[in-house]
């Protein structure tokens, strides 16, 4: 999961996400309470949120070379 | 001499007309007074700052130089190394923490030029946040209603100042943290170009983002505490006639009408021309808010690990989803940097400043989860670094300066200019004070009830 790339991540429905969630934290030895866990998978759902706004703007870049070479 | 600016004390203080003894001790006073309501301080250094004031009358009376800032009071966010302090970052966890054995660097130069530091000053835990309530500390009150957050995460900051306790206070902005309480106390703050100002003695956030940063009541205090915090010495001689524009699009979206008719007023006193775009800054915001909570994670992993319930539950939240993260989002975020420059570049080599908001609307409520902008009900923590958090993604300095409207909550603006040119910035603002635009104002007196 530690490998999963920024598309993958971006594309994971809820369900998938609540998969992820577990499956990453296992494997970082992350204990998530269960207090805490609706609000971390909120604000993990945000966090895909914006990575999903800048991997678009990745391609609207990607696509304009000239625009990816600083001045 | 309280609530006066830092360069009228020093010059006070250096003609004789007071003492530094007598200015510490009516700041002391005033904070005895007014800190119950306001909650900015953490830590007050009554004694140390009364024996250092003492010094420097005594370098006076011997007839001995002293620095620009002599006998002006200071404070700082208590992210900043003092000697002999526990550097506590709004934190529970850093309470067990060996005393700073020196100085952030900062702090001594400000020392050095005869400021004199009274206390530390309320942050949001490990400057996460734009709100500064504090679950350990308790939330820093905005001097101009205390019903009302200061902001953050240097509110403490922002609030000293605003409230006239010190002319000046340092303070730290990695996505807004500075501009974003400047801004809703209607104090200045400067955000300098990335790596302008050490962070030598200040607890980090995102290595990446992190600035530090500077308020005060006036223009020429700002730039004064500039001169003095920078080495070597900054660029001074801005262009006589500045070419200026208003950033609009995701600048101005979601702003209140009254944000967007002070956005106007700043515009229109610097001729700028109106409808600029910078293209990419909601993916930079983006960026921004994947590499914080990223970076910030794996700063405090160990702790997340072991303590998580000693964390404020608004910051713990945030940095367990940024150590689930992947890291290929955080290589995209980093990756986007160079592009977002170019695009502010490209808008920076035709104008000499630029203007935003600072936030969409004046300071929300304490303890409110969500705030009316314009009849539409929106996220307050999600949103008050929307317009900031684009500009330190790219290290750009920026000057958060407060719109002229007395008796009304403070609103700020962001003057905006290329990186190293402070300069600009600075005479933007002289020009924008001197014509009554924008202006610092005295809260009413602040209710010590509340």
């Amino acid at each position: 999961m530690n490998l999963i790339d920024a598309s993958e991540f971006v594309r994971l429905e809820p369900e998938a996400l609540d998969a992820y969630f577990h499956e990453k934290a296992a494997e970082i030895g992350l204990t998530v309470a269960d207090a805490y866990r609706p609000a971390v998978l909120e604000t993990l759902a945000a966090l895909q949120t914006h990575a999903a706004i800048l991997q678009a703007r990745l391609v609207d870049v990607a696509l304009s070379p000239a625009r990816i070479t600083p001045p | 001499m309280i609530g006066a600016d830092a360069s009228s004390i020093a010059a006070a203080v250096k003609a004789g007309r007071t003492t530094a003894q007598a200015v510490i001790r009516r700041t002391l006073d005033r904070i005895a007074a007014a800190d119950g309501a306001l909650n900015a301080f953490t830590a007050v250094f009554a004694l140390e700052a009364l024996e250092a004031a003492s010094r420097l009358d005594d370098q006076i009376s011997r007839g001995e130089p002293v620095g620009p800032l002599a006998g002006a009071p200071f404070a700082v966010k208590n992210l900043f190394d003092v000697e002999g302090v526990v550097t506590l970052a709004g934190s529970k966890i850093r309470r067990s923490a060996a005393p700073a054995a020196q100085d952030a660097s900062l702090v001594a130069r400000l020392r050095a030029a005869g400021a004199i530091l009274v206390g530390t000053l309320n942050m949001d835990e490990f400057a996460y946040g734009f709100v500064t309530e504090n679950a350990h500390y308790g939330a820093t009150r905005n001097p101009h209603d205390l019903g009302r957050i200061a902001g953050g995460s240097s509110g403490g900051s922002a609030a000293a100042v605003a409230a006239g306790l010190t002319p000046l206070a340092l303070g730290s902005d990695t996505n807004g943290s500075v501009r974003v309480p400047a801004g809703l106390c209607g104090v200045y703050g400067l955000k300098p170009t990335a790596g302008r100002l050490s962070l030598e003695g200040v607890f980090p956030f995102v290595d990446s983002l992190d600035h530090a940063g500077v308020f005060a009541r006036t223009v020429a205090d700002l730039a004064l505490a500039y001169q003095v915090l920078i080495d070597p010495p900054a660029r001074t001689e801005a262009e006589p006639t500045l070419r200026a524009a208003v950033l609009q699009g995701w600048f101005t979206q979601g702003a209140s009408t009254e944000v967007l008719a002070a956005l106007d007023a700043v515009g229109a006193a610097l001729d700028a021309d109106a409808g600029l775009e910078l293209a990419g800054a909601e993916a930079a915001r983006s960026a921004a808010f994947c590499l914080s909570a990223y970076e910030g994670a794996r700063l405090h992993m160990a702790d997340i690990r072991a303590r998580p319930q000693d964390f404020d539950p608004a910051v713990r939240d945030r940095l367990l989803a940024g150590a689930l993260l992947p890291d290929a989002v955080a290589e995209q975020a980093r990756r986007f940097q160079p592009a977002f420059q170019h695009e502010a570049a490209r808008l920076l080599q035709r104008y000499d400043i630029l203007l935003a908001p600072v936030v969409p609307c004046t300071a929300p409520r304490i303890g409110e989860a969500s705030m009316l902008i314009d009849g539409q009900e929106v996220s307050v923590r999600k949103n008050l670094g929307a317009y900031t958090q684009p500009l330190s993604y790219i290290g750009l300095p920026v000057l958060a300066a407060p719109v002229n409207r007395p008796g009304k909550l403070p609103i700020g603006v962001q003057i905006i200019a290329a990186p190293g040119r402070e300069d600009r910035l600075f005479a933007a603002a002289a020009r924008l004070e001197a014509r009554g635009v924008i202006a610092a104002h005295a809260p009413e007196d602040i209710r010590h009830d509340a």
